[in-house]
């Protein structure tokens, strides 16, 4: 019996050419294939032939052995930095809305109240909501406004207000008159994702001329 | 009186001792000197009688075993390719969409054709990959990576997991495995994390009795 056969089968064929029957060869081929030795050079040969395809995407493997392919895989997240001050703190997720808060001190209810410190009598939206995130590092947030609420030609000092955070730590703050906060990364030194209610108060210890005096302050959140 | 003339037998005789032993020499020469050799065989007979030759077939069908994840999944004949394709989510237009669990607003090469082909019993499909997607030193777990298949018969191993077994044609009863797929890989952005490009590398194995 012949066989045509190439490398490595050349043992095989002879042992095919003593089998008489085509049950028997077959049995030769599985006993020789499966043997200890054969499986150690077929273990040898393929090791040395599946050498620098690793990276296949496809891979045709004639004989005995394993096949395999690769696939890439990329998430891109961008730099985030989201900073929110009232209505556009709650929502989720993370949206740009151009609404802008307003807190209002109103001693219409209390005029001989003005100038003695005391609180209005009237206060709306004074507790704000306020939220941070970033996932690049450090975030710094800090404040900025006119020197003065105006109504006409009347001022009163934006010094007048102050504000408290109800998470001092992870978000305070930042103070009026050019102050600046840190608000306290996340685990691994990356995320930044902290929320606070601030509160603001007008120390009324001025007594300016009646009006109704507006002024617009500006937070800035900047992260490298 | 003339000499009787000579006859040749009219029928094949038993093959003496020593021819059967100088065939079976030159049978074994054939085969260890020239194993490529097709064997045809001839018979020269004188006078009437049959003349029969005998020719041996033979096909040898090597065991194969193919695997394709992307574009070589989709190339006839079978055939090693070696591009690797890119399955890409991208928060780029989205990026409020981080860490919410939402699609990214762009998704590129995430639904993979696939092939696994194989003559010799069952195939055991693995995939192998590292812990983790890297951007410098942040990182994604793989296990947010998440794939279905379109085919019952040729599911795929999820990352993290264990191996799954392709469908043998006829219903698990033939020999051969011939399965075509498609892998849809979502990502499941269950974590917020620093911005970035994060990558990596998934290695599919296909192996066979």
């Amino acid at each position: 019996m012949r066989s045509v056969a190439f490398g490595p089968q050349l043992k095989v064929a002879s042992r095919f050419a003593m089998a008489s029957t085509a049950h028997e060869t077959s049995d030769w081929i599985h006993a020789v294939l499966m043997s200890r030795q054969s499986l150690l050079m077929w273990g040898a040969v393929l090791l040395l032939s599946a050498a620098g395809r690793a990276s296949a995407e496809s891979t045709l493997t004639t004989g005995a052995g394993a096949s395999a392919a690769d696939l890439n895989f990329r998430v891109v997240i961008p730099r985030v930095l989201f900073m929110a001050l009232g209505s556009g703190s709650a929502t989720n997720p993370l949206v740009t809305n151009t609404t802008v808060n307003r807190a209002t001190f109103n001693y219409s209810a209390n005029p001989q109240a003005i100038g003695t410190g005391a609180a209005a009598a009237t206060m709306t939206g004074r507790t704000v909501r306020a939220r941070v995130y970033g996932n690049n590092g450090q975030i710094t947030i800090t404040v900025s406004h006119p020197a003065n609420l105006t109504s006409g030609a009347n001022t009163i000092a934006f010094s007048q207000f102050s504000v408290v955070s109800n998470s001092p730590t992870n978000l305070p703050a930042p103070a009026f008159g050019g102050g600046t906060v840190n608000p306290v990364l996340g685990a691994g030194g990356r995320i930044t994702n902290r929320t606070a209610n601030w509160t603001y108060s007008y120390a009324n210890t001025v007594t300016p001329p009646a009006g109704t005096y507006n002024g617009q302050v500006t937070y800035t959140a900047s992260m490298m | 009186m003339p000499p009787t003339p000579r006859t040749l037998p009219l029928q094949p005789r038993a093959a003496p001792p020593w021819r059967l032993g100088l065939a079976m020499a030159v049978a074994f020469a054939a085969l260890l000197g020239a194993p490529r050799v097709a064997s045809a065989e001839s018979a020269h007979t004188v006078g009437s009688g049959p003349s029969a030759a005998r020719l041996n077939f033979r096909v040898l069908l090597a065991h194969t075993l193919f695997l394709g994840v992307g574009t070589g999944a989709t190339v006839n004949p079978r055939a090693t390719n070696g591009t690797v394709d890119d399955v890409i989510f991208d928060y780029s237009a989205n990026q409020n969409a981080v860490g919410t669990g939402a699609a990214p607003s762009q998704t590129l090469g995430a639904s993979v054709p696939v092939r696994v082909y194989g003559n010799r019993g069952q195939i055991t499909l693995t995939v192998s990959h590292p812990a983790n997607l890297t951007s410098g030193v942040n990182t994604i777990p793989f296990t947010q990576i998440q794939v279905t298949s379109s085919s019952f018969f040729f599911p795929a191993p999820a990352m993290g997991g264990g191996p799954v077994l392709p469908w043998r044609n006829f219903f698990g009863l033939s020999q051969i495995t011939d399965r075509s797929a498609t892998w849809t890989f979502t990502y499941l952005n269950q974590f917020n994390v620093p911005g970035g490009v994060y990558q990596g590398q998934a290695t599919y194995t296909a192996s066979m009795l």
